[in-house]
């Protein structure tokens, strides 16, 4: 080679590289498209049909050789919906979408113009395509698509198992007279063409939905169906509630049943009934109304879920047998709505209501009532209450209660005022009453509509007496007690002439319909004492009652008295003339007597009916023995001589009272007062009389006495010289630190002149006048400071006559022998008895 | 179209060490590009859905475009949340799916509230203090991006729909200028989306469909153009985010691409993004927003929901 050609070559080597560097250079300034105008409209989408990729077949510095078809892959599409061309961020590009990247179902049938891709999977350019239809919706609505989607046309092409209308099982779909809601319109809904025009995106939105099935509203919740289905709603806008099937309420009792969700029941998010719970929008096999199951003339359909309720078929509450002629508010008789219809239709009220404030209360006598079908069983007038609430109890503290069991205990269902069951609700019929079945213990019927009840059947939900004890068991302790009929007198009968084999056993003294005014009384009474309450017991406990032989007579602790009048306070119940327990109320014999339960300590349930009663048991409503606290409820200071040397169960516990009671029989009150039918007027004095001046001291002295049993306690000298006249005026009033009592001779009653008793300066009660306390239950001996002392003041009556120093010696007024040697104070006449 | 190249051609090849020099050039230019190195911070993800944009104050607050969650989400230098504001609805401080952030001098964030068609201005820390409703020449306006030159009292809003940068006074609110037209040529647009500043408050504007971005100065005069149509390095396929660093290099996320190329402020192609220590080009999932503050770069990965933060490491040939 010449050097000449090494030159040439060299210098063309350079010149060839140099412009291969100019080219370069070049291109690192921006290099404008080679086929700008028809490359760019297409590939703008059609990524791989770029020069670079396309016509060179190579890829570029900043991204790799691109031969995959892209142009309908969600991120091209997503690379101008994003806002910077189109925002369909929310709509489109959060997952709220039709499927995409999945093959549509296997039974569907896609028209071909409708492509997948390669892997079969639907993505954006299976409906959409650049190079689509014009539609005739506008491009608003409907850009881009393969098809035109007037009346969503479109959608239906592949979903044509949902078009149709009800006669395909499908929602209707069309022209409607019904106007669409404005609210459903505000969310999204789209109409088609013409008036009310329903087509799929009326309900369903393709593209940014967050609720199920692409719904524009939740149906979820319901919401959704009553946009347009106001009128099934169980609330009106109002807020007022209807009584229709109930929706979006969790079932209490009733159990959805897995064939029906197999059948494609819905329920809410958290089990709740909702409209698809019954209806199935699209695919029912059942055209009317797009059931779940068909309607027939046995409720199939409510049966389905209500199934305690299929019992009714055989009772005369199926009104095939009773009324086959009566026909509901929607003018159908029960052969032609079915078994549930004449009561109950699930979008409207079946029967006008009858009286009453609750709405299941109305519904049964929308039909017990004067003039209709069952004008045979109307409740007489008084009747056990409804719309109470039995956990309302007005005053806890007293010593009666009305409802035996704790709220979340009671099993017999209480109704809000719209029927629904609720614990705070109140008593209705169907508390006591299922309609639906006659016989709580067996599924048979009784179809005979002229067949009488009784407390076995009546479509009670309990046999009575069970059934009064799920709220009144505190009342069930009376079984096997004298009162307790069937044990002591099971012929007798009730007021409406019923055995308690015909009445059960609370039947004999309470009927629930039909009853007397008080107490819902069964019994004829035969005292108007004006005073209720005790005429009640002296139905039986008269001298030609069933109680004669317990019959209260004269010399007994006062009835028709209140309390408050002595100063007296209690939790014991109190009863106005009518019998109602009440603050204000007067005594009565239930003040102290629970009829219902023989032994206040503890429920026997075995056969006390011929036991002898005393102060721990005799009905009283608190044991009285060996610690008074039936009478300590009124009688509190007096109930402060338990466990005291008075107190004989401590101290002579085998003496008897003239009722041959030992203490402990009678109680520490009965030891010396008899509270029914004693033989003295005077304090109901329980005891025989000793010696004395007066009436209280005789009281006292019967035990203060040779022979007596408190013998060894004999004051000498217990007696004032008679001839000495005393006034007590200003030391007479009871709780004043001076009091210091005078009583008449004859009757014991209070007196403010006369001479003084062991009763002036004792109080037989107390033992101590400072402590206001019981005994220790011991028996001991006393000091001038004690020994059932009346208070000692520098001013009770003694120092006018005695001087003060006669307040410290007590004890020597009781002895001779210290009144003459010991004496001191002024001289005072020797008094012997 | 003006166009200001800054390199010039020399014609100097007569000698060999020359040729040899042209030669090595050659082959670097052929089989390489130069990179803009990054080195990554961390991410902010805080159950963002489809974020779009975002903005640092004087302060240090990161402040975040949620759009569809209605929300502007703020976070601390350390990517730590702070607080934020916003919900969706129709009413003062409510949002319809917003989708550009600035926040001026002052701390005032200003929001394009895309869905209610108006921008809302926000003190620091999200008191909403007042709003433009958006006027247009064609249907209601729905801003992708404002900008705010509160030394000028300005206030530039990319009209998307209607292919226009529309200009307010910051002063009162009004109207002043309505920049560009619907088109392919000098001044148009198809589809502007995102704003960016220099630090002489040059304006530039991504032109999505006409895949390039457009420079204004201050008063709206066109100045530049940038990129075009392609794949290869300086040209876009959907320019979407754009930020200017202190040396006035332009930096132009591509979200398609996922790439973010770095240009020279006269649109010559400069580098592309790619992490520190790698030799290849960097990809970003949908990289939308960008912002740089000192020496960080912001990237919004819209589809990742998620900000990355990278410190800005120096080129590599």
């Amino acid at each position: 080679m010449k050097i000449v050609d090494i030159t040439l070559s060299i210098f063309s080597l350079i010149a060839f590289s140099l412009v291969l560097h100019l080219d370069n250079s070049y291109a690192e300034q921006v290099q404008a498209p080679r086929n700008p105008d028809s490359a760019k409209e297409c590939a703008i989408c059609h990524y791989n049909w770029i020069d670079t990729f396309y016509i060179d077949g190579r890829g570029s510095d900043l991204v790799e050789y691109q031969t995959e078809k892209v142009a309908a892959k969600p991120e091209i599409c997503f690379s101008c919906h994003d806002g910077s061309v189109v925002d369909s961020r929310a709509r489109v590009y959060n997952d709220l979408r039709h499927k995409i990247n999945k093959p549509p179902p296997a039974n569907m049938n896609i028209p071909k113009i409708f492509p997948m891709d390669k892997d079969g999977n639907m993505q954006c350019s299976t409906c959409h395509t650049a190079h689509g239809v014009a539609s005739e919706m506008g491009i608003e609505k409907t850009i881009f698509i393969r098809a035109s989607n007037k009346d969503s046309g479109m959608c239906r092409m592949c979903h044509a198992d949902k078009d149709g209308g009800p006669k395909f099982g499908n929602h209707p779909v069309g022209p409607s007279e019904m106007k669409i809601p404005q609210q459903l319109l505000d969310y999204g809904a789209v109409v088609g063409e013409g008036k009310n025009n329903i087509i799929c995106e009326t309900c369903h939105t393709v593209h940014g939905s967050p609720n199920e099935s692409f719904l524009i509203e939740s149906a979820r919740n319901s919401r959704m169906c009553l946009e347009c289905h106001a009128d099934k709603n169980i609330f009106t806008p109002e807020g007022k509630r209807n009584h229709f099937h109930v929706i979006n309420a969790v079932p209490g009792k009733v159990k959805i049943p897995a064939d029906l969700i197999n059948k494609g029941a819905k329920l809410g998010p958290n089990g709740e009934i909702i409209c698809q719970t019954c209806h199935k929008i699209h695919n029912s096999t059942i055209e009317t109304n797009l059931l779940l199951i068909k309607k027939d003339d046995k409720s199939g359909l409510c049966l389905t879920c209500h199934t305690d309720k299929q019992y009714l078929a055989n009772t005369k509450h199926n009104l095939n047998h009773s009324a086959p002629d009566e026909k509901n508010l929607e003018g159908k008789t029960v052969k032609e709505g079915g078994l549930c219809s004449p009561c109950h239709l699930p979008h409207k009220e079946a029967r006008q209501a009858g009286e009453g404030s609750d709405f299941t209360t109305q519904l049964c006598m929308s039909c017990h009532k004067k003039g209709n079908i069952a004008e045979k069983a109307i409740p007489a007038d008084y009747k056990h209450p409804v719309d109470v609430n039995p956990f309302a109890i007005d005053n806890p503290d007293i010593l009666l209660t009305t409802i035996g069991v704790k709220k979340e205990e009671l099993k017999l269902p209480l109704f809000n005022k719209y029927g629904a069951q609720d614990i705070n609700g109140t008593v209705t019929c169907a508390t006591c009453h299922d309609p639906h079945r006659w016989r709580s213990d067996s599924t048979e019927g009784e179809i005979n509509k002229d067949v009488k009840g009784d407390h076995t059947t009546s479509f009670l939900r309990r046999s009575s007496p069970e059934l009064c004890s799920e709220c009144h068991n505190t009342k069930f302790a009376i079984a096997n007690s004298k009162h307790d009929i069937e044990k002591v007198a099971p012929e007798e009968k009730n007021y409406i002439d019923q055995t308690i084999a015909e009445s059960g056993l609370c039947g004999v003294c309470h009927i629930i319909h039909g009853g007397q005014e008080s107490y819902l009384w069964g019994r004829k009474m035969t005292t108007k004492s004006g005073f209720v309450a005790m005429d009640l017991c002296t139905s039986c406990h008269n001298d030609k009652g069933m109680a004669s032989k317990k019959v209260i007579k004269e010399h007994s602790h006062p009835v028709n008295v209140s309390p408050s009048e002595k100063r007296l306070s209690t939790t014991l119940p109190l009863f106005d003339k009518n019998g109602k327990v009440s603050k204000e109320g007067v005594m009565a014999c239930q003040t102290c007597h629970d009829p219902h339960r023989w032994d206040p300590a503890k429920i026997i349930k075995e056969d006390h009916s011929r036991d002898e009663g005393n102060s721990q048991n005799s009905f009283l409503r608190l044991e009285n023995s060996p610690s008074p606290k039936l009478c300590e409820n009124c009688h509190r200071e007096q109930a402060y001589v338990e466990k005291t040397d008075h107190d004989l169960i401590v101290t002579a516990p085998t003496e008897k009272n003239i009722a041959g009671q030992t203490p402990s029989e009678s109680g520490t009150c009965g030891v010396c007062h008899l509270v029914h039918n004693g033989k003295n007027k005077v304090k109901l004095w329980a005891q025989g009389f000793g010696d004395g001046a007066s009436i209280m001291d005789m009281m006292c002295n019967t035990c203060h006495s040779d022979g007596g049993v408190a013998k060894a306690k004999i004051p000498q000298i217990d007696t004032h010289p008679d001839d000495m006249l005393i006034t007590n005026a200003g030391r007479d009033i009871k709780g004043s630190p001076n009091f210091f009592p005078i009583f008449d001779k004859g009757t014991g009653n209070s007196s403010t002149v006369g001479n003084i008793s062991c009763a002036s300066c004792h109080a037989v009660h107390q033992w101590d006048p400072r402590f206001f306390v019981k005994g220790k239950g011991a028996n001991i001996e006393g000091t001038s400071t004690d020994s059932f002392l009346r208070h000692q003041t520098y001013d009770l009556l003694c120092v006018d006559c005695h001087g003060l120093d006669a307040l410290f010696r007590f004890k020597y007024y009781h002895d001779p022998e210290d009144r003459v040697e010991k004496a001191t104070g002024p001289v005072i006449p020797s008094i012997s008895r | 179209m003006k166009r200001i190249p800054e390199y010039k051609v020399s014609l100097l090849p007569t000698a060999a060490i020359t040729g040899v020099f042209c030669l090595i050039l050659f082959i670097s230019s052929a089989y390489g590009i130069r990179l803009t190195t990054v080195k990554h911070l961390f991410d902010i993800t805080h159950n963002f859905s489809q974020p779009s944009d975002i903005a640092v104050s004087k302060d240090g607050l990161i402040y975040v475009v949620d759009g569809v969650n209605n929300s502007i989400k703020v976070f601390n230098q350390g990517g730590k949340f702070v607080f934020s504001f916003g919900s969706q609805g129709t009413l003062n401080g409510q949002f319809q799916f917003p989708m550009g952030i600035d926040v001026g001098s002052s701390g005032k964030v200003y929001v394009a509230d895309s869905g209610n068609h108006r921008i809302q201005i926000f003190g620091p820390n999200g008191n909403y203090l007042n709003q433009i409703k958006l006027r247009s020449k064609l249907k209601s306006a729905d801003p992708t991006d404002v900008l705010a030159n509160e030394a000028l009292n300005r206030l530039y809003v990319a009209d998307n729909d209607n292919h226009y940068i529309l200009v307010y006074d910051l002063s009162n609110l009004q109207l002043l200028q309505t920049l560009g037209a619907p088109g392919i040529e000098e001044r148009e647009f198809r589809y502007p989306f995102q704003m960016a500043f220099d630090r002489n408050k040059y304006i530039f504007v991504t032109d999505v469909v006409n895949t390039r971005v457009q420079v204004f100065n201050p008063e709206g005069l066109f100045v530049t153009v940038i990129g075009g149509w392609g794949v290869e390095k300086g040209h876009f396929f959907r320019p979407k985010g754009i930020a200017v660093d202190k040396h006035s290099r332009v930096y132009v996320s591509d979200s398609y691409m996922g790439v973010i190329q770095v240009f020279k402020n006269n649109g010559e192609f400069y580098s592309a993004i790619s992490d520190q220590g790698k030799t290849s080009v960097k990809k970003f999932v949908t990289p939308s927003g960008l912002f740089i503050d000192n020496n960080r770069l912001y990237v919004v990965e819209m589809f990742a929901d998620k900000i990355s933060v990278y410190n800005l490491a120096g080129d590599t040939e």
